[in-house]
């Protein structure tokens, strides 16, 4: 696979571009190393962790409920998360505490439980009902953290806008230390789970006849989406449109295969979040454009395109 | 004497309050052919799916060579019995080499990758897919992908084949290539279930026909015995000349 070492290359190239560049250019003497060390190291550290994390969710929720129109965003668990954290911390815990942590994955894993089980119909995962459901419990989610944040003061250093948009800014590594955990073990369940997945893409009858215990590894592969998405969101926001269009973008040079896919969407996703964070800080500098809006503008139009393709080749949604 | 190689003893299935067969008992025998016919939602579906233990059944047991298919793991059914469903779409563009190589899932760690790339090799040739190994299965047209489907189940190499109206999107050639597999399948001690809607091409070829309607067994036997004008037209409740 040539295409890995290569990504990593990238990769640590914007590393170095992301530490270098900001509001404030580097090169003034006494602020360079705790900007450095305290600013933008976490910063970027946390890009590699969002950026993967979604990545490999968006793969997961695709290969698993055999839907490439899945997202955690799209289907509600982002929302959910972001409601569950901000519940966390207006019942007094701290941003970036176990306890919001929990609260995020509590959210996540409710949003998800109940658009998939709204979805799954005699054993099939239905497109259609799987992204109304998301659209459903994104607006439920999304206006009980709009109440939680008008009427919390222990929420107060978070907009709704923040939420909804997602920013790195507020990255500390506390921050990091809290979600690192948690992508690493989501990412270390999808690992295991790459041949299993490609064999989902037969239908759930056919794959199950074939010795693959398909509940097993829709309820694993969700596992994994709720640890990959939820803690990420409830410390920098809902980044959407990255965990949809990365592991499409991938499987159109890569081919379907969930072995690679998995581990190329995670380096691409890593890539994606390092180049649009670095330029949520610069594109109006001193002002940060939240990073959220930068991947809507760029991944709407390319959401059109995909379900154009998408119906193209299916004949529809029917 | 041998056990037959599937066993339905009283099975009835309901899905809530809908019953979708009434206690039936049926048995097919080790390398023979089975056909089950009959009208659309007279219970042909749902009576494979309780044989491919894809659903579990109400009351009753079903035996596979002697064994309560209820009591085995996804595993060891994988290496008793393949199932063809009626489902052909791929979700993915896997390619057509890959979809084929999955047939050999139940036997990997049993046997070294060369045996199955060999048997896929094999399979593949005789399914005629060789020119289109490499092409995605999602560009394929019905009939292709129905093939291609035929090859991975075949691929399994499972005692049993259990197949769910497998000629449908077939050509005429198609169809006489799968009645010669199927056949084949059968000269060599294996056993076959197809549900068919080309009764007259299969149930004379058949061992057994099994007629439904209505979720029950409405005729059961060999094709002379059950393939009569008479018991046609009652199953299918229409005069239907044989």
């Amino acid at each position: 696979m040539r295409s890995r070492p290569a990504a990593i290359a990238v990769i640590l190239v914007l590393v170095v571009i992301a530490i270098a560049i900001g509001a404030l250019y580097i090169g003034v003497a006494d602020t360079t190393t705790s900007i450095i060390w305290n600013i933008r190291g976490p910063r970027v550290i946390m890009a590699i962790l969002i950026g993967s994390g979604l990545a490999l969710a968006g793969v997961l929720m695709q290969g698993s409920l055999s839907n490439p129109l899945a997202d955690p965003a799209l289907v509600g668990v982002s929302a959910g998360a972001a409601l569950g954290g901000v519940a966390a911390v207006s019942l007094g815990a701290s941003f970036n505490t176990a306890f919001s942590a929990l609260g995020a994955c509590a959210g996540g894993a409710i949003a998800l439980a109940v658009v998939t089980s709204i979805s799954i119909r005699n054993r099939v995962p239905e497109v259609v009902t799987l992204l109304l459901a998301g659209v459903a419990v994104t607006a439920f989610a999304g206006a009980l953290l709009t109440v939680l944040v008008s009427v919390s003061d222990s929420t107060a250093t978070r907009s709704v806008t923040f939420w909804s948009t997602g920013s790195l800014s507020l990255t500390t590594w506390a921050a990091v230390l809290t979600v690192a955990p948690f992508v690493i073990v989501g990412a270390g369940i999808s690992a295991t789970m790459a041949s299993s997945l490609d064999v989902l893409s037969l239908g759930d009858r056919a794959a199950n006849a074939l010795g693959v215990n398909v509940s097993a590894v829709r309820y694993r592969a969700l596992i994994a989406v709720v640890l990959l998405v939820s803690v990420g969101v409830s410390s920098v926001g809902v980044i959407a449109f990255v965990g949809l269009l990365v592991p499409h973008a991938v499987r159109m040079v890569i081919g379907p295969r969930h072995g690679p896919l998995l581990l190329i969407s995670a380096l691409a996703g890593t890539i994606l979040i390092l180049v649009t964070d670095t330029a949520s800080r610069v594109v109006a500098n001193p002002i940060e454009v939240p990073i959220g809006a930068i991947t809507a503008v760029v991944g709407a139009p390319i959401f059109f395109i995909l379900i154009r393709r998408t119906r193209a080749s299916q004949g529809g949604w029917a | 004497m041998q056990p037959p190689i599937l066993d339905l003893i009283d099975v009835s299935a309901r899905s809530k309050e809908l019953i979708r067969l009434h206690a039936i008992n049926v048995s097919v025998q080790a390398g023979s052919l089975a056909c089950i016919i009959g009208p659309n939602g007279s219970g042909k579906s749902t009576l494979l799916a309780l044989m491919a233990a894809d659903l579990a059944p109400t009351t009753g047991r079903v035996m596979l060579a002697g064994r309560d298919l209820s009591k085995m793991t996804l595993g060891e059914l994988a290496k008793q019995r393949a199932v063809l469903t009626q489902e052909t779409t791929v979700s993915f563009p896997f390619t057509v080499r890959d979809v084929v190589e999955w047939g050999r899932i139940p036997w990997l760690g049993t046997m070294s990758s060369a045996e199955n790339s060999e048997i896929v090799a094999e399979i593949m040739t005789k399914l005629k897919l060789d020119e289109l190994a490499t092409r995605p299965v999602t560009s394929l047209s019905g009939g292709e992908r129905k093939r291609v489907h035929i090859a991975r189940v075949l691929a399994q190499k499972a005692p049993l084949l259990l197949l769910d109206e497998a000629d449908s999107d077939l050509d005429l050639i198609g169809r006489q290539e799968l009645d010669k597999l199927m056949l084949e399948q059968v000269k060599s001690g294996g056993s076959v279930v197809v549900v068919t809607h080309d009764a007259r091409r299969i149930a004379p070829i058949s061992d057994q026909v099994i007629l439904m309607s209505a979720g029950r067994v409405h005729a059961v036997g060999k094709p002379s015995e059950v393939l009569t004008t008479d018991s046609l037209s009652s199953a299918f409740g229409s005069p239907l000349k044989w």
